[in-house]
C-alpha cells in the first residue's frame, strides 16, 4: 500500500495544475460572458468567405 | 409587376407604408428599406434566415436618426487597441451574427466581438485606417443606436466581484472533490480497519486541501457574520460561518489528537453549495440590472446650437449648453433643456414630465420643457434653465429624497438566523456535556457532529435559490426584478397605486371610436382616410394613418396647419380636420362622443362635400386593462388611480378599468403625498418622471415599458411589455416565490432538527453528516426549481 505515498503527491499535483489553470481562465475573462457562445455554434459560414477567426 | 405588390415590409414583415425600392419589393420606412439594401448589397440576407431560427420572432422596424455620432470622434482605443460600445437595441443571436460580420468588413476593423447577455460590442480597431465614429456609424447605418460605453466603472467592478466568484467557486469545487475522494478511504477504514499511518497521511492531506476553501471561498460568509456580530444585525451568514469555522476547528482539533474523525469533506461541500447559490443569485442580479440600463432612454447627448451668425448650427453634447443658447429641436426628438420657443409651430408630448397625453400645441413664445418630445415640425428655442435647473433635474431631486427615506427590509431567513446560531452553540455545548461521562472524545465528536448538522446550509440556499429561480422566470416573461428584495416586497403589497398614462393606456394617440360611414364605394373609408395622412406629421394624423390600410394611391393632397387636410384618393375628395376646416355642416347623430371617453377629440371626414363620419382620438386604454384590475381584485389587492391628465379623463378610465378610486391633475409632489398617505404596503406602478419620486417612495416601485430613465432609476422592479397584465403576473410570481421560501425553510428546519437528534444521540458519525447535509440541499434545491409547477395549477384556478 505504500505506493499510495507516491500517488497522493501526483494526484494533488494533477489537482494544483488544474486549479492554476482554472485561475487563468477566469482572469482571462473566459467566463464573463457565458450566453453568446452557445448561440455561435448555430451561426452559418459566410458563403464564398474564409471563416473569420472570433 | 404582374400581382398586387405584397403589403408586408420585406424587412421587418409589418405592414407596409408605402415605401418600395427598385425591384418593388415594399417597405413600411425608409430605414427598413435602407437596412435591407445594405444587406442584400453585403450579401449578408442569410441574416433573415438566422432571425427565424435564432429570433423570439417579434418583428420591429428599423428606427433612423439621422446623427453624426460626433460623440464618438474623440474617443481613442485602450492600450490593447480596443474599444467598447453599448448597442441597447439587440435583439437576437441573428444581431450578433450581421453586426459582426458587417463591422469586421469595415476598414480598419481587427476583430469584432459582441455580448449579447451584456448588450456589449468589443472592436480591436486600428487609429490610422478608421475611427470610432466611423464605426458607430456603420452600427448605425445596419438600424441599431450605439452609445458611449460610459459606465465603465460600475462594470468593470461587477465584473471583478463576479470573477472573485469564480474563482472562489473554483476553489471550493475542486476541494470539495478532493476531501470527499480522500474521506473515503476513512469510511471504509472505519468499517474494516485501516493502517493508522496511512489514514493519518488522508486525513492531514484533507485537511490541508479543505483549508483554502474554507478561508478564501468561505470568506464571503466570514467576512458578513463578522459585520452582522459588529452592527448587531441578524444576518443568515453568521449561523452559516459558525457552523463552517466549528466543523473545520473541530475537524483540525481530532486531526491534531489522532482520531479519524474528521468532517472536512462535510465542511468543503457546504462552502460549494452556498457558492453556487449565491452565484446563480447574482448572475440574476446581473441579468436585470444590464436589461435596465437597455431600458434607459437617454436623450439624444448631443444638441444642434444654432452660431451666432443665427443660421448654421454645430453640435454640442448635452452637458455644454448654456443659458442662452439657441437650439434647433428636429421632429421626434427630446427637448434637451427648459426654455422658450423662439421660432416654429409645432406640437410636443410632455407626458413623461406632467402625464398629459394631449400633445400641447406651441409657438413662439410658449414655455417648453426638457423631456418633452417635439411631435411634428422643427423648433428654434432659446435655452432658460439647462442641466441640474431643468424641471426634469429638480423631479430628479425630488427622487433622491423619497429613495433616502425607505424603510430596511429584514429578509425572512435573517430571522431565522439569530434562532440558529443559538440553537447551534447551544445544543453544541448541551451535547459535550452530555457525552462527557463517556470520554474526552467522544464528547467532541458527538459536538462537533452536531454543529455541522445543525449548519443551515439548507437554509442558505432556501432563499437565494428560489429567488434566483423567481427572477429567472419572471425575466423570461419580460420582467425585470432589480434585485431579490423586489420580490419579497412585491409580494407584501395589499394597494396598487397606478398611473394612467403609458401604464392603463397607451400614452399615445389613437382612434377610439368611429361614428359615420365606414364605407365609400368599394373601398373602407378607413383605408381611403389613413392613406391621406399618411405623410402628416401631425399627431393625429399618425393616429388615422394607423387606423386604416394605408396604401391607397393619393392625388393633390394639401394640409394646413392647426386645420386640416384635403386631397384625393380612389376618386373621391376628402375633407379631414376640425369643425372649422370643413365646408358642409355637422348632422347631430355624428356629434355623440363615446362613452368611455367624453373629452376625445373629433377629427371630421367629409367626402365630396357632405360630412360621412368623424373620428374620435383619445388616448387608448388598453383592450385588456380591465380584465387585468379584475385579477388584481381577485388576488386581495386594492387599485388607486393616480394622473396627472385631466379629472374628467381620468375619472372616465377608472370607470372603464373598474377603479374605484382615482385622482386626476395630480403633480408629482402630490403623487408622493397621496402615496404616503395610503398606507405602508403600498405598490407604484409608472412611467414617467412624474412617477419617479412616488415610485421610490412605495413599499415596490414598478416601471413600465417605455419609461423614462428616471423612472427606471427609482424602481424595482422594470416591464419590458406595455399594458399591465406583467404586473399581475409578476405579483403572482413573487407571491409563488414567496410560498416557496416558506416551504424550503420548513423543509430545512425538519432536516436540521432530524439531524439533531440524531447527532446528539450519539448516532451521527461524519459519514451520516457528509450524506444529510446533500440531500438536505437537494430537496430544497428541487423545491425551489418546481415551484413554479407546485403552485401554477393553484394560481389558475384562483383567478377568474
Amino acid at each position: 500500500m505504500s505506493i499510495v505515498y507516491l500517488l497522493l503527491p501526483i494526484g494533488i499535483l494533477m489537482s494544483l495544475a488544474a486549479v492554476i489553470w482554472f485561475i487563468w481562465s477566469v482572469r482571462s475573462g473566459q467566463w464573463d460572458d457565458l450566453d453568446t457562445p452557445p448561440w455561435r455554434a448555430l451561426f452559418d459560414d459566410e458563403r464564398g468567405e474564409t471563416q473569420k477567426n472570433n | 409587376m404582374t400581382a398586387l405588390p405584397k403589403s408586408t415590409c420585406a424587412h421587418c414583415g409589418l405592414p407596409s407604408r408605402g415605401f418600395s425600392d427598385d425591384a418593388g419589393r415594399q417597405f413600411c420606412c425608409l430605414g427598413c428599406q435602407t437596412v435591407y439594401g445594405i444587406l442584400q448589397s453585403e450579401g449578408l440576407d442569410n441574416y433573415y434566415a438566422l432571425r427565424s431560427k435564432l429570433g423570439d420572432g417579434s418583428p420591429k422596424p428599423v428606427k433612423q436618426q439621422n446623427r453624426s455620432y460626433a460623440e464618438f470622434a474623440a474617443i481613442a482605443a485602450d492600450a490593447n487597441g480596443e474599444s467598447r460600445l453599448l448597442v441597447p437595441d439587440l435583439e437576437c443571436a441573428a444581431c450578433v451574427w450581421l453586426i459582426e460580420r458587417y463591422l469586421g468588413r469595415q476598414a480598419g476593423v481587427h476583430s469584432v466581438d459582441v455580448s449579447l447577455a451584456q448588450k456589449l460590442l468589443r472592436v480591436k480597431w486600428d487609429q490610422e485606417q478608421t475611427s470610432l465614429q466611423k464605426i458607430a456609424q456603420a452600427v448605425a447605418r445596419l438600424g441599431y443606436q450605439p452609445r458611449i460605453f460610459s459606465s465603465d466603472a460600475a462594470l468593470a467592478a461587477r465584473q471583478r466581484e463576479e470573477r472573485n466568484l469564480w474563482l472562489r467557486l473554483g476553489i471550493a469545487g475542486a476541494a470539495a472533490g478532493n476531501t470527499m475522494l480522500l474521506s473515503v478511504p476513512l469510511y471504509f477504514g472505519a468499517r474494516y480497519g485501516i493502517e493508522s499511518n496511512l489514514a493519518r497521511t488522508f486525513v492531514w492531506l484533507a485537511w490541508a486541501v479543505a483549508t483554502p476553501a474554507v478561508f478564501y471561498s468561505g470568506w464571503l460568509f466570514h467576512k458578513r457574520a463578522w459585520a452582522s456580530l459588529k452592527t448587531g444585525t441578524l444576518h443568515i451568514d453568521l449561523p452559516l460561518s459558525l457552523g463552517i469555522l466549528l466543523a473545520y476547528a473541530g475537524s483540525a482539533w481530532a486531526a491534531i489528537r489522532g482520531s479519524h474523525e474528521v468532517y472536512f469533506d462535510s465542511v468543503t461541500a457546504l462552502v460549494f453549495l452556498l457558492l453556487v447559490g449565491r452565484l446563480v443569485l447574482t448572475r440574476g442580479h446581473r441579468r436585470a440590472e444590464a436589461a435596465a440600463e437597455t431600458l434607459v432612454h437617454s436623450g439624444n447627448p448631443t444638441a444642434q446650437v444654432y452660431q451666432r451668425d443665427g443660421t448654421r448650427t454645430i453640435e454640442k453634447l448635452v452637458q455644454e449648453l448654456q443659458v442662452g443658447d439657441e437650439i434647433l429641436v428636429p421632429p421626434n426628438a427630446a427637448l434637451p433643456a427648459d426654455g422658450v420657443v423662439v421660432f416654429g409651430k409645432s406640437y410636443i408630448d410632455c407626458s413623461v414630465l406632467t402625464g398629459e397625453a394631449k400633445p400641447q400645441a406651441v409657438g413662439p413664445g410658449s414655455q417648453v420643457y426638457a423631456g418633452c418630445t417635439n411631435q411634428n415640425a422643427p423648433l428654434r428655442v432659446r435655452i432658460q434653465q439647462a442641466g441640474a435647473a431643468t424641471r426634469l433635474a429638480e423631479i430628479a431631486k425630488l427622487l433622491r429624497q423619497a429613495a433616502s427615506d425607505r424603510a430596511p427590509i429584514v429578509e425572512m431567513a435573517d430571522k431565522l438566523a439569530g434562532w440558529f446560531t443559538g440553537a447551534t452553540l447551544l445544543a453544541s455545548a448541551a451535547t459535550f456535556l452530555l457525552w462527557l461521562p463517556h470520554g474526552i472524545e467522544t464528547s467532541l465528536t458527538a459536538a462537533i457532529a452536531v454543529a455541522v448538522v445543525l449548519c443551515p446550509c439548507a437554509l442558505g440556499l432556501a432563499t437565494s435559490l428560489s429567488l434566483a429561480v423567481a427572477q429567472g422566470r419572471a425575466a423570461a416573461q419580460g420582467i425585470m426584478f432589480k434585485g431579490a428584495s423586489g420580490v419579497q416586497r412585491l409580494a407584501e403589497i395589499d394597494t396598487l397605486v397606478l398611473d394612467k398614462t403609458g401604464t392603463l393606456s397607451q400614452g399615445n394617440a389613437a382612434v377610439v371610436a368611429w361614428t359615420g360611414l365606414v364605407s365609400v364605394g368599394a373601398h373602407d373609408l378607413r383605408d381611403l382616410v389613413a392613406s391621406i395622412e399618411a405623410n402628416s406629421l401631425h399627431p393625429l394624423a399618425k393616429a388615422l394613418s394607423r387606423y386604416g390600410k394605408a396604401d391607397l394611391p393619393t392625388k393633390a393632397v394639401q394640409e394646413v396647419a392647426g386645420a386640416g387636410v384635403v386631397g384625393h384618393v380612389a376618386g373621391q375628395k376628402l375633407r379631414i380636420g376640425s369643425e372649422r376646416w370643413l365646408n358642409s355642416t355637422i348632422p347631430e347623430g355624428l356629434r355623440r362622443a363615446p362613452q368611455n371617453y367624453p373629452l376625445a377629440t373629433p377629427v371630421w371626414i367629409e367626402v365630396n362635400g357632405a360630412v360621412a363620419a368623424c373620428a374620435w382620438i383619445a388616448d387608448q386604454i388598453h383592450a385588456d386593462s380591465a380584465k387585468h384590475i379584475r385579477e388584481l381584485k381577485s388576488l386581495g389587492i386594492q387599485p388607486i388611480l393616480l394622473s396627472g391628465d385631466r379629472t374628467a379623463i381620468v375619472a372616465a378610465t377608472a370607470a372603464t378599468c373598474g377603479i374605484d378610486r382615482y385622482m386626476g391633475q395630480a403633480t408629482p409632489e402630490q403623487k408622493l403625498t397621496l402615496l404616503r398617505q395610503v398606507g405602508s404596503r403600498v405598490g407604484m406602478v409608472g412611467d414617467g418622471a412624474n412617477d419617479a419620486a412616488a415610485l421610490a417612495a412605495a413599499h415596490v416601485g414598478v416601471a413600465v415599458a417605455g419609461g423614462v430613465e428616471t423612472a427606471l432609476q427609482a424602481a424595482d422592479v422594470y416591464l419590458l411589455r406595455p399594458g399591465i397584465g406583467d404586473v399581475v403576473s409578476a405579483i403572482q410570481l413573487s407571491r409563488a416565490a414567496m410560498r416557496t421560501i416558506r416551504r424550503n425553510l420548513k423543509i430545512s428546519v425538519a432536516y436540521n432538527t432530524i439531524g439533531m437528534i440524531l447527532a446528539v444521540s450519539g448516532q451521527l458519525g461524519p459519514l451520516g453528516a457528509a450524506l444529510l447535509m446533500p440531500i438536505s440541499s437537494l430537496t430544497v434545491i428541487l423545491s425551489s426549481i418546481w415551484q413554479g409547477s407546485i403552485d401554477t395549477n393553484a394560481i389558475n384556478s384562483s383567478v377568474k
